[in-house]
């Protein structure tokens, strides 16, 4: 950005440094890739009818077609009595549905099981995210677990544990198990939490229906269900794109939502995903939240990890300094089978911890090859990338590995430095 | 009226990236793209464009921005924020967090000052090229840029002495 131009004073040196942080955070991430071929024009829009539409379409086609041949006269007569056939038989026996009624059952849900269902087939089986959560009587989270699957199968598989003083993460590849006891950061976690519970929790989503619905924002078309056993749907339009379309499935005797199915396209729609609330008030199994992780897993806890004893102290050493001090004697301290300091300057994984990772994982570090240059890193605002190539030897097989290493201030003790996010 | 297909091919990915920008979200962004698209494939209907990229430019950092201002506050479907790039959980949240205020920042901002600062700061334009893209003066887009950053002095750097990052 050239400031030379600009005839207003120039910003702070502070707003300048937050803006610069801000701006490159938010340049960092790339955009996701789009299939532009799919967007479509939207000038040809799909209409929905819904059932009182159907009715004024058969009234006006017996009004304005009475003149018409006897055989389209017979059709419609009958098309009509198939339809009052239909309303007798089905609509009769019990009220007719309302949303109202799914929100009065939701207040009486204590605990629910979803999954969420993209629709490609290596997503079928495993989804791409589960929930159980168990409710307080006022309907606040008592405690919860979400499962988060990587369909790209890039180890990214993780599943938290969430109450209201306890986060836990548990990242199944690399089989580490971070207990987060910091106020700060159980407060982070659980707003993340939270915020995907959004994505989960059947009441929410339904209640921004019906706030839609009553906004005039989405037109609701319900069909009673046809057979014993088939679901009360309700097909869901918004008037600002009308090219999306969910269809909510309720369960007739409960009214309870039992999926919801996302679409794409208007006219040719195509299924986005897929919402299947499997289970409600059923007791969930305590195991769900304290599940039997794999005897070798390796525990991050913080409640144990002293935090003004982690990194080395930066002194007057520059940002770049302490970074590259912090780099050079962390490999040096693992190449030496000091695990200890390695521990001490990582600030997660301590000392027999990392010895434990290392073998499982058989490396062995063998010598530091070149300390690049470090630099800040724009995604980890404070923090320094120190860019460093370091022979190892990874089951029996000597290789060159370059590694970045993120090195930052300790939390709540900024006057030490230590790695951040392992290596 | 422009040939839909033509338009979206040449310049699907600029429009796609200004609003993904404003907004960190693919699905939002989408749909502004798709908007600005059909607004700008109806608005050229008999009136020949001179500058495409200018006109999509402000289409899209306008709707974009009006789309910011307009959202409640949501997390992407996938939802991935904890299992993207590094593993700590409050890196993550730290650089999630600025994002999150600065979006939250400029959606507080007047729309010709947000506008103004978005093309400034992220698409790194001149103040006649704002001016020629917003249609507006050189000096009214000096002076929209000045108060945006007023504004986002206290709404940004307040908070900051308080130790969030």
């Amino acid at each position: 950005m050239n400031e030379g131009d600009f005839d207003a004073p120039p910003a702070s040196e502070e707003l300048q440094g937050v803006l610069r942080r801000a701006v490159d955070t938010m340049r960092a991430v790339p955009p996701p890739a789009v299939d532009f071929g799919a967007w479509q024009n939207q000038s040809s829009v799909l209409v929905g009818l819904s059932n009182n539409h159907f009715f004024e379409m058969v009234k006006n086609m017996i009004l304005t077609h009475k003149r018409q041949s006897a055989a389209a006269a017979a059709m419609v007569t009958a098309l009509a009595a198939s339809l009052i056939l239909y309303v007798f038989l089905f609509t009769s026996s019990r009220p007719a549905y309302a949303l109202e009624q799914t929100a009065q059952a939701n207040d009486h849900v204590t605990s629910y099981h979803t999954k969420i269902i993209p629709p490609v087939p290596e997503g079928r089986a495993k989804g791409v995210g589960e929930s159980w959560v168990q409710l307080n009587p006022d309907g606040t989270v008592l405690r919860a677990r979400v499962d988060r699957f990587s369909i790209n199968g890039d180890g990214n598989d993780r599943v938290t544990f969430g109450s209201k003083d306890r986060v836990e993460f548990w990242h199944k590849a690399k089989n580490i198990r971070v207990i987060c006891i910091d106020k700060d950061m159980i407060k982070r976690g659980l707003d993340e939490f939270m915020k995907s519970r959004a994505l989960f929790d059947p009441k929410l989503a339904f209640e921004q229906l019906r706030a839609d619905e009553k906004a005039g924002k989405v037109q609701v078309a319900t069909k009673e269900p046809v057979k014993e056993g088939e679901p009360i749907t309700l097909t869901v339009t918004s008037n600002d794109k009308p090219d999306r379309r969910q269809v909510y499935e309720i369960d007739p005797k409960t009214t309870l939502v039992q999926r919801v199915i996302e679409y794409r396209g208007g006219g040719q729609w195509q299924q986005v995903s897929e919402r299947d609330y499997l289970d409600y008030n059923k007791e969930i199994d305590p195991k769900v939240f304290q599940p039997e992780l794999p005897k070798d897993v390796i525990t991050i806890d913080q409640s144990k990890i002293d935090l003004g004893k982690i990194g080395l102290p930066q002194g007057n050493l520059t940002d770049e300094q302490i970074a590259t001090k912090v780099a050079k004697e962390f490999f040096e301290a693992l190449i030496a089978g000091d695990y200890q300091k390695a521990g001490q300057l990582d600030g997660e994984l301590q000392g027999q911890d990392f010895k434990k990772r290392l073998e499982r994982e058989q490396i062995k570090f063998l010598r530091v090859v070149e300390i690049g240059s470090p630099f800040h890193d724009a995604r980890y605002p404070g923090e320094v990338n120190v860019p460093v190539k370091v022979e190892v030897e990874i089951k029996g097989k000597k290789t060159v590995e370059e590694k970045k290493l993120f090195v930052g201030p300790v939390a709540k003790h900024s006057d030490r430095w230590s790695i951040d996010g392992g290596f | 009226m422009v040939d839909w297909d033509d338009l979206v091919r040449e310049h699907g990915a600029t429009v796609f990236g200004i609003a993904w920008r404003i907004l960190g979200h693919a699905q939002d962004a989408e749909d502004v793209s798709q908007e600005v698209f059909a607004q700008a494939s109806r608005q050229s209907n008999g009136i020949p464009v001179v500058c495409w990229p200018g006109l999509l430019r402000r289409m899209t950092t306008c709707r974009a921005m009006n789309a910011l201002r307009r959202r409640r506050i949501t997390i992407p479907l996938d939802c991935t924020e904890l299992t993207r790039v590094k593993d700590d959980p409050q890196a993550i949240a730290a650089g999630h967090e600025l994002e999150a205020r600065m979006r939250a920042a400029l959606a507080k901002l007047a729309p010709r000052e947000a506008e103004v600062f978005y093309l400034r700061y992220f698409e790194d334009l001149s103040y006649r090229e704002i001016a020629e893209t917003l249609g507006i003066s050189a000096t009214a887009a000096s002076t929209a840029l000045y108060q945006a950053r007023s504004r986002l002095e206290k709404l940004l750097t307040q908070p900051a002495k308080r130790g969030v990052p």
